[in-house]
C-alpha cells in the first residue's frame, strides 16, 4: 500500500516518540509565543543585502546559484535595497574609502538586522591588516553577529554561518533577549 | 622640443613651463600628442618627479615627460583642461604624494577617504605602522 506524505505526517503525529508529536501535543495544537514565532520566521528567511566587496562575494554568488542553492534554507532573496534587507553579509576587504558607504547601508536597513563578517578580511583585515587603507576588521564599525573564517570561505561555510545565525536568532528569542 | 626628445622619447620640463610645453606637444601638428595615458609620481628623496606619459594616435609615438618638484612646495598646474584623462591621475597623485595640482576642477580625494588619510602613503618619509603601533619590520 502506498503511504502519502500526509499520512506519514499523521502517523508521526500519533507516534508519542516523534518530534512532531512533541510539538503538536495530544490535540494537534502548538503553544508558543509571538516572539518565538517571529524568531522562527526571521531565522528561516533572512533577506541578505546584495552587496559584495571582493572575492568573497563570488563565493556568496556561487552559494546563491543552483549548485549550492541557498534557497533550500530560505535565504536566497538577495535584496538590492537596504530597506528590504535584514542581513548584511560583509563579503570581502573593507577599505577606509568604502567604509562610510557600507556603514550607511547598514544604517539604512530596518530593525531587526544582523551582520555576518565573511572571510579573513572582514574578520580582521586578512593579509592587508598592516595596510594604511584597509579596515582591520569590520567589527570596528558594525556589530558583527557571526564570523565565517576562510580566504575565501567556501559556499558551504557561508551556509553554515547563516544556519549558525539562525540558531542565534532563535535562541535569543527563546531567552527573551532583544537580539 | 627638439629632435633629441623625439629620439629618446623623453622630455624634462619644469613646473613653470610644463603647461606651456604640454600645450605645444598637444597642439603642434609636428608632435600631435593627443592622448595623456598616465600621470604618476616618484619620490626621489629630495624632489618629487612627476611623470606624464603621452601618446599620439596620429603617429603612434610615445613620450615621457618628467618634472622635478621641490618637496617643500609641491605645487604644479593641473593639465585637466588639456586632457580630461588627467582628472583621475592627478587626484591619485594628490592622495598618494600630497602634490597640489592648481586649477584642478574637482580636487576631492580619489582613493583616500573623504577627509584624506592624514598622511601620504607613497612618500618615502611615510613609515607603515605595525599592528602594535610600532613600525612594521622591513
Amino acid at each position: 500500500m502506498e503511504v502519502t506524505t500526509a499520512e506519514k505526517q499523521l502517523l508521526a503525529a500519533q507516534d508519542p516518540q516523534s518530534r512532531l508529536s512533541e510539538l503538536l501535543g495530544p490535540d494537534n495544537v502548538i503553544v508558543t509565543s509571538v516572539e518565538q514565532v517571529l524568531a522562527w520566521a526571521q531565522g528561516h528567511s533572512f533577506w541578505p543585502l546584495t552587496s559584495g566587496l571582493a572575492c568573497c562575494a563570488l563565493e556568496m554568488m556561487a552559494c546563491g546559484a543552483g549548485r549550492y542553492d541557498l534557497a533550500r534554507f530560505g535565504y536566497e532573496v538577495f535584496r538590492p535595497s537596504p530597506r528590504h534587507a535584514d542581513l548584511l553579509i560583509v563579503a570581502g576587504t573593507l577599505t577606509w574609502k568604502m567604509a562610510p558607504p557600507l556603514v550607511r547601508l547598514y544604517e539604512q536597513m530596518p530593525e531587526s538586522k544582523w551582520v555576518i563578517a565573511m572571510g579573513s578580511c572582514a574578520i580582521g583585515g586578512g593579509p592587508f591588516v598592516d595596510s594604511y587603507s584597509v579596515v582591520p576588521g569590520v567589527d570596528q564599525l558594525l556589530p558583527v553577529d557571526v564570523y565565517i573564517p576562510g580566504c575565501p570561505p567556501r559556499p558551504e561555510a557561508l551556509m553554515h554561518g547563516m544556519l549558525t545565525l539562525k540558531e542565534k536568532v532563535m535562541a535569543a528569542k527563546r531567552r527573551g533577549g532583544k537580539k | 622640443m627638439n629632435e633629441e626628445m623625439m629620439a629618446t622619447g623623453e622630455l624634462v620640463s619644469t613646473p613653470a613651463t610644463i603647461k606651456q610645453d604640454m600645450r605645444e606637444l598637444r597642439d603642434n601638428p609636428a608632435y600631435g600628442f593627443d592622448r595623456l595615458l598616465d600621470v604618476t609620481a616618484v619620490d626621489r628623496g629630495e624632489t618629487f618627479e612627476i611623470v606624464y606619459r603621452l601618446n599620439s594616435l596620429k603617429t603612434g609615438r610615445d613620450l615621457v615627460v618628467k618634472v622635478a618638484l621641490p618637496i617643500a612646495s609641491p605645487n604644479l598646474p593641473s593639465l585637466a583642461d588639456l586632457w580630461e584623462s588627467a582628472l583621475f591621475g592627478e587626484r591619485e597623485v594628490q592622495d598618494m604624494f600630497g602634490i597640489v595640482f592648481e586649477g584642478h576642477p574637482d580636487p576631492r580625494p580619489l582613493l583616500a577617504p573623504e577627509d584624506g588619510f592624514g598622511f601620504f602613503p607613497l612618500r618615502k618619509s611615510y613609515v607603515l605602522p605595525g599592528r602594535s603601533g610600532q613600525p612594521s619590520g622591513r
